[in-house]
């Protein structure tokens, strides 16, 4: 627990970091993992090896509850003002299901420096996005705004994958080449004459 | 004139050919004529059922029993920790052998992976039960020799009609029924009609039935089958880790994200 009681103010910075294990920049490149950290902070801060950049008032998250015990809350982070250029880089790669991190910091508005550690606030997963397309009529030019839609892990268990049902599509969906559910279909209702001879 | 009248002529003109006496009209030959066909009809019938002695005896002949498989599509594979019953879903079935065999694949559970400490899990199918009935099996720990009820009746009824085939870990991965020494060792393909090397039921406990048909005995279906699966992960915490991190049938939580060590 952080002591503030002698701190006059305290600024607090949010920091997020982004991990797309499946990231690529073009339609037919190779998938690599790519961890996007980027935070609120007055300046770029490193933390646990991932060097947070500032991008200020172009993030934002919707405010989230504190509850005592893990709650399936979950969080809604956006970044404006990404250029058309990058487009392309979040619609070749796999956003959905990367997972995602937000800690928060506290600072001395005057020293700048950090009061205590960085604490965990949210983790899980994106469970989906959206871009919004933010025209300039005057300078003809464009900015995006994505917006990340997170489910905590709590939210994930509670989900739980459906698991592997007996019919081909779902063996299919697990592995490919198997043919074993391939008739189970078919077998429905079907009547074998067992026994019966001449 | 109704085609009864062309029987009578028929009758007539048929006798009047042996002599004058038969084919007359008098009340006399009528009764002789009669008579006649009578006993001719009579032979007819004896050699009639002369030639049906000679036809394929009753036990050549058989009705057969009509089987309806009905696999369940939306099945859910259960995943089984410790030790549990478990009837399985029917994923495929076949008849061969002039229809006096069939057989069943009766998909069991998920096969689990590994425990905390990196030890992977180990199912065994300990116990086969159909209609109520445990199996005992022959030397070969295949073949069915009887069935015996939990108060000790035994049922012989399943001698050599049934056969069970486990494997515990897709296709490739035959296993004996824990109480027999003995047991299949071929791959799935290899004892399933029609099965190929495609048939692999990749992390799939399953059992191929083979029943073969003896209505004296009973033996008209696969019946209701259970097994007793025993796994080797039953620690709370293996169970609970196991079904966090899985990807198929778990939570999908990677393994990082789960603190183990304590």
């Amino acid at each position: 627990m952080i002591d503030l009681s002698s701190y006059n103010g305290i600024r607090s910075a949010v920091f997020v970091r982004l991990q797309i294990d499946e990231y690529r920049t073009t339609s037919g490149g190779s998938f690599t993992q790519e961890v996007l950290a980027f935070s609120d902070h007055f300046q770029d801060l490193i933390y646990e090896g991932d060097t947070y950049q500032t991008v200020g008032t172009l993030m934002g998250i919707a405010a989230t509850s504190s509850e005592l015990r893990s709650s399936s809350d979950t969080v809604t982070v956006s970044l404006s003002g990404v250029p058309n250029s990058s487009i392309k880089e979040i619609i070749h790669s796999r956003i959905k299901g990367s997972t995602i991190e937000i800690y928060r910091g506290y600072f001395d508005p005057q020293t700048r420096t950090q009061i205590g550690d960085i604490t965990g606030r949210f983790k899980g997963f994106v469970n989906n996005y959206s871009l919004d397309e933010d025209y300039n009529i005057d300078s003809r030019t464009a900015s995006n705004t994505i917006t990340l839609q997170c489910a905590s892990n709590i939210d994930v268990l509670s989900r739980k994958t459906s698991g592997r049902r007996t019919n081909p599509e779902s063996e299919k969906r697990f592995f490919p080449s198997d043919v074993s559910m391939d008739r189970v279909v078919n077998l429905a209702g079907t009547t074998y004459n067992f026994g019966r001879k001449g | 004139m109704s085609f009864l009248d062309d029987v009578v002529d028929f009758g007539k003109s048929a006798i009047s050919s042996v002599g004058g006496f038969l084919g007359g009209d008098s009340v006399g030959s009528g009764l002789a004529r009669t008579a006649l066909l009578g006993y001719a009809n009579n032979r007819i019938n004896k050699m009639i059922n002369k030639d049906s002695d000679s036809r394929p005896s009753q036990s050549q002949t058989q009705a057969g029993t009509r089987v309806q498989v009905n696999p369940d599509p939306n099945y859910n594979v259960p995943v089984v920790y410790g030790n549990a019953y478990v009837s399985g879903a029917v994923t495929d079935a076949r008849m061969v052998n002039n229809k006096q065999t069939m057989w069943f694949v009766l998909t069991i559970c998920e096969k689990t992976g590994n425990k905390i400490d990196g030890t992977p899990s180990e199912i065994s199918i300990q116990e086969v039960y159909v209609d109520g009935y445990r199996m005992v099996f022959k030397s070969d720990g295949i073949t069915a020799d009887y069935g015996v009820t939990p108060d000790g009746d035994r049922f012989e009824g399943f001698d050599n009609n049934i056969r069970v085939y486990p494997f515990v870990n897709g296709s490739a991965n035959p296993a004996n029924i824990t109480s027999e020494s003995n047991g299949n060792t071929a791959s799935a393909d290899n004892v399933m009609p029609n099965w190929t090397s495609n048939h692999t039921m990749d992390e799939l406990v399953f059992a191929l039935v083979r029943v073969d048909y003896d209505s004296p005995n009973d033996i008209t279906g696969l019946g209701e089958v259970k097994f007793r699966v025993n796994n080797t992960m039953e620690d709370p915490g293996d169970c609970l880790f196991d079904y966090m991190t899985n990807t198929r049938y778990g939570a999908g939580v990677p393994e990082s994200e789960v603190f183990s060590d304590a």
